[in-house]
């Protein structure tokens, strides 16, 4: 078990978390809020990376700092920018990365042909990566993070750059590992978690908001979300008064999605509230439009 | 009722002894040394992962080494015996800035230093092991060097410039392991090799009889008490190094 503490962190004068408190047990963990809400502040002091101001994290009841390399040896981390060598192969980097971790050679060799192949990545093994698309970096990323079969696997911003069908493997491949270990998955793109995510962690004001499942998150706007078809004309005066969610054009009107606590209209459509529903009403003050794409 | 008497089968004193022995030293591991440490991490990543930029390495020493030589060919042989001591003390750290700066500050501000931080030999551990051999190696070089300028200008004590020269590369090391862990900032090492160049050229510059008086008129005990303290602090330095976590300035 990893257990976050109490743990608020300052940069200066400016607080980037406040008195955090989390227990992660084996599970995919979805940590959901917009850019700059400090969901990669509390990834960076899971691995070690920025010490907490005050509090703790523990895993098994150690504190993670003193553990030391111990805790290093137990965790895989895909930071949000993934670095390499530009003039190394995959297997070059695992190589050296696993060598890092303190894998022996012989296992870090066969443990390395096994993840380029499980990464889809088996046929460019020995090829420079300079030459790599985006998504066949992060698939390498993804790759170190599991080298050394860690006991927590934590990604901040796994799926930039991968297509929707490396979208949909990755997704199996974290909910096969999560069986016995925890996952910890840092996004803005709703859709990466919605289906896996054992729990989804919501932060918000530097406080954890919701730490619940997707289908509990849901409820809090049950009843709340509707659908209805409104003329070109009205759509301006419509966005204005209610909470949209989403909008399509459809046989010469516009469908909108919408969110409201007014009582409903006989025509419009109660709909179940999905998670992306849930984000664009919790961050409406911090999310630009509801139209936007949170795919960037 | 009879009182039943149970039979507990007590261990031996030694058997006691021997089972605490095992807990504690189960509980309680020692602390490794500086040099099992290093040790360690030389048998699990070998030559090939410390040194893993070993070409550019030798290629910018190389280089170093070329301008250094260039400019000792260069010498007036009208050149005083005080001057080339300062210019020995000033420039022996010059190597091992070229080679640590290059490569150790490239590898805090690379995208890949958030992965090799979480590793279980991070990159302040892979420092300390490279900072410590890229000090052998500025110290044989500028050994070379001395000699080099010992043949072309007879008039130099050899064992004089020497000492020298490794109290002034000892000095400037701790210096530099200093600046690099306690103040934040990509340029901060590359500011005490400006601050040295300064302090020592400066009054060279102003009052060149002076500083070379200065220097050379130091007692060798001095030199040698200086060489051994600050071999000391940097020892205690690497040692920090490899516990170093604090990098937040460069995240």
């Amino acid at each position: 078990m990893l257990l976050v503490e109490e743990v608020t962190k300052n940069f200066g004068k400016f607080t980037a978390l406040k008195k955090i408190n989390i227990e992660f047990h084996n599970g995919v963990y979805g940590l959901l809020a917009p850019n700059g809400a400090g969901k990669t502040t509390l990834i960076k002091m899971l691995t070690t990376l920025l010490f907490p101001t005050s509090g703790t994290i523990r895993y098994e009841g150690h504190d993670i700092i003193k553990m030391d390399d111990k805790y290093r040896e137990l965790i895989g981390y895909l930071p949000q920018e993934f670095g390499y060598y530009k003039n190394y192969s995959p297997t070059a980097y695992l190589l050296y990365l696993a060598a890092l971790k303190g894998i022996d050679r012989k296992t870090a060799v066969a443990r390395v042909k096994e993840l380029l192949k499980i990464v889809a990545l088996d046929h460019v093994a020995t090829k420079k990566m300079k030459k790599f698309s985006g998504g066949m970096i992060q698939r390498v990323g993804i790759a170190q993070a599991m080298l050394n079969d860690p006991r927590i696997l934590i990604l901040d911003e796994p799926t930039a750059g991968l297509d929707p069908k490396e979208r949909v493997r990755f997704r199996n491949l974290l909910t096969n590992l999560a069986r016995d270990r925890i996952v910890i998955l840092s996004t803005h793109i709703v859709s990466d978690v919605e289906s896996i995510a054992n729990e989804i962690i919501m932060i918000k004001n530097q406080e954890v908001l919701y730490k619940d499942t997707v289908i509990n998150i849901c409820r809090k706007i049950d009843g709340l979300v509707y659908e209805t078809e409104v003329d070109y004309g009205d759509t301006e005066k419509f966005r204005s008064t209610y909470l949209t969610l989403s909008e399509k054009q459809e046989t010469g009107k516009m469908h909108m999605r919408f969110l409201t606590t007014e009582d409903a209209k006989p025509e419009w459509k109660t709909v179940h509230p999905n998670l992306e529903d849930v984000f664009l009403y919790i961050y409406q003050d911090e999310v630009p439009s509801a139209g936007d794409d949170f795919d960037d | 009722m009879e009182k039943q008497n149970f039979f507990v089968d007590y261990p031996e004193e030694h058997q006691v002894d021997h089972h605490i022995h095992s807990i504690v030293s189960a509980g309680l591991s020692k602390p490794k040394t500086f040099i099992q440490f290093l040790n360690e991490m030389y048998q699990q990543l070998g030559f090939r992962y410390l040194f893993r930029d070993a070409t550019e390495l030798i290629f910018v020493v190389c280089l170093a080494l070329g301008v250094l030589i260039y400019g000792l060919f260069s010498l007036d042989s009208s050149v005083k015996t005080e001057d080339i001591y300062s210019f020995i003390f000033t420039l022996s750290p010059v190597l091992y800035f070229t080679v640590a700066s290059l490569f150790l500050v490239n590898a805090l501000t690379n995208d890949t230093f958030a992965v090799e931080m979480t590793c279980k030999y991070h990159v302040f551990q892979l420092a300390a092991f490279r900072m410590l051999m890229f000090s052998v190696i500025s110290l044989i070089l500028n050994s070379f060097l001395i000699l080099v300028v010992f043949i072309l200008l007879q008039s130099i004590n050899l064992l004089e410039a020497m000492i020298l020269s490794f109290s002034s590369l000892s000095v400037f090391s701790v210096l530099y392991l200093y600046v690099l862990q306690h103040v934040k900032g990509r340029y901060s090492t590359y500011a005490v090799m400006a601050g040295w160049l300064l302090v020592n050229f400066l009054p060279a510059f102003f009052k060149q009889d002076v500083y070379s008086a200065f220097l050379s008129h130091v007692p060798l005990y001095v030199y040698v008490t200086v060489c051994a303290a600050s071999l000391a602090l940097y020892f205690n330095r690497l040692k920090k190094l490899i516990a170093f976590r604090d990098a937040e300035g460069v995240l």
